[in-house]
């Protein structure tokens, strides 16, 4: 079977296991694994954009240098891991004085070198989208899904090189080929709110509360996301009490890899998909493998 | 947001100090956003970090997650106390 080496991640481990577990899962199905990294730490978080303190650095640095031993090419699932690390690989590649520091404080070298992948780019790059459909067992047919990319995916844009940063399309295109009906709505690129839901979440709430109203304004039952950040924010922005949203507005948010393994023919409890979420992809009316054994 | 992004700016150009006091750039969450649409090519996530860490170089401070929710991800934690606290 083939294998990837696969970076988890500190949220992936702990509020956001459904994401790690649907990917899995969704993997073994398709025919690869993803084979988790032996000794890996956290990344950060958020890339410093602080040129003259190197410690928030060193991590990532570490991270990759160990990832090297390993192989050359190293698979995230969340949009903050695959933003760190992707950007620290392109930065260690500039062989600066500073990462000369980095490298002489790690005591392990890192000069660049692992291709960092997300893995919706396994999914079009290595698998492709006409293989996926061909292995689509359970067409979500009528699932009007807005697709909600945030920022971490997309932007710095010349550095993630990873979609359009204004017009993305790559989560549409694989929604259509799962039979899904993708809703193009304005604030799909918008920014959640981020890091701000901590300390002050009167500033983020409004922000992902604007996202969730325009999705459903155009039309959308459901949001699609790959990152856990942007689904907590989602979520908390529609809480029962919760300003800014109305309980008609409410739009359930799932990890992109729990819809694909539900047109992969894979059961809900496989892919950690709760009661909330089942009832809004039932209420579009899609025929799920559940029960079937 | 007491100033917007271009008045920041302005203040920057000019040499005002006391734009360390505006609160805008504890509101910025990083997104990149500015950068990608800018006609002028300022990176204003970059700026509003510049700012933050001078203050937060000045005068030391600790975020305070007591009334965070328990269900918040530690990727948000993490960014947080890198992005808004001295420690």
């Amino acid at each position: 079977m083939q294998s990837y080496l696969y970076f988890p991640g500190c949220t992936l481990r702990t509020v956001a296991k459904d994401y790690d577990a649907s990917a899995k899962a969704c993997a073994r199905a398709l025919g690869f694994e993803l084979k988790e990294m032996q000794e890996w730490l956290c990344c950060g978080a958020v890339l410093s954009n602080v040129e003259d303190n190197l410690m928030t650095k060193a991590g990532p640095n570490r991270i990759l240098a160990r990832a090297q031993q390993e192989g050359d090419k190293l698979v995230t699932l969340c949009a903050g891991c695959y933003n760190v690390l992707k950007r620290t690989d392109l930065h260690a590649k500039l062989a600066s004085p500073a990462q000369q520091s980095i490298n002489t404080f790690n005591e392990e070298s890192y000069n660049g070198g692992v291709n960092v992948v997300h893995f919706l780019e396994v999914i079009r790059d290595q698998v492709g989208f006409d293989a996926i459909e061909r292995a689509v067992k359970v067409p979500l047919k009528g699932l009007r899904v807005g697709a909600y990319y945030g920022c971490l995916l997309l932007r710095p844009s010349g550095e993630m090189k990873f979609d359009d940063p204004n017009r993305p399309s790559i989560l549409e295109n694989l929604l259509m080929r799962l039979g899904c009906t993708p809703i193009d709505y304005p604030a799909r690129t918008d920014c959640c709110g981020s890091y701000l839901s901590v300390g002050s979440a009167e500033n983020s709430q409004p922000m992902s509360a604007a996202i969730v109203k325009s999705a459903h304004s155009c039309g959308a039952k459901l949001l699609a996301v790959g990152c856990p950040l942007c689904k907590y924010n989602l979520e908390s922005s529609q809480i029962p009490g919760a300003k800014n949203t109305s309980a008609e507005e409410f739009l359930p948010v799932v990890y992109f890899t729990q819809l694909l393994g539900l047109a992969l023919g894979l059961r809900p409890e496989e892919l950690e998909l709760n009661m909330q979420q089942m009832q809004a992809i039932r209420e579009a009316q899609i025929p799920t493998s559940e029960g079937r054994d | 947001m007491d100033l917007l992004p271009h008045e920041v700016v302005r203040y920057l150009q000019l040499g005002l100090q006391e734009v360390l006091d505006a609160k805008s750039f504890w509101l910025c969450a990083t997104c990149f956003s500015c950068e990608t649409q800018c006609p002028r090519g300022l990176d204003v996530s970059k700026i509003c970090e510049a700012l933050r860490t001078i203050k937060l170089r000045q005068e030391p401070y600790e975020l305070n997650i007591e009334a965070a929710s328990a269900n918040i991800p530690q990727q948000g934690l993490v960014s947080a106390y890198r992005k808004l606290s001295s420690y």
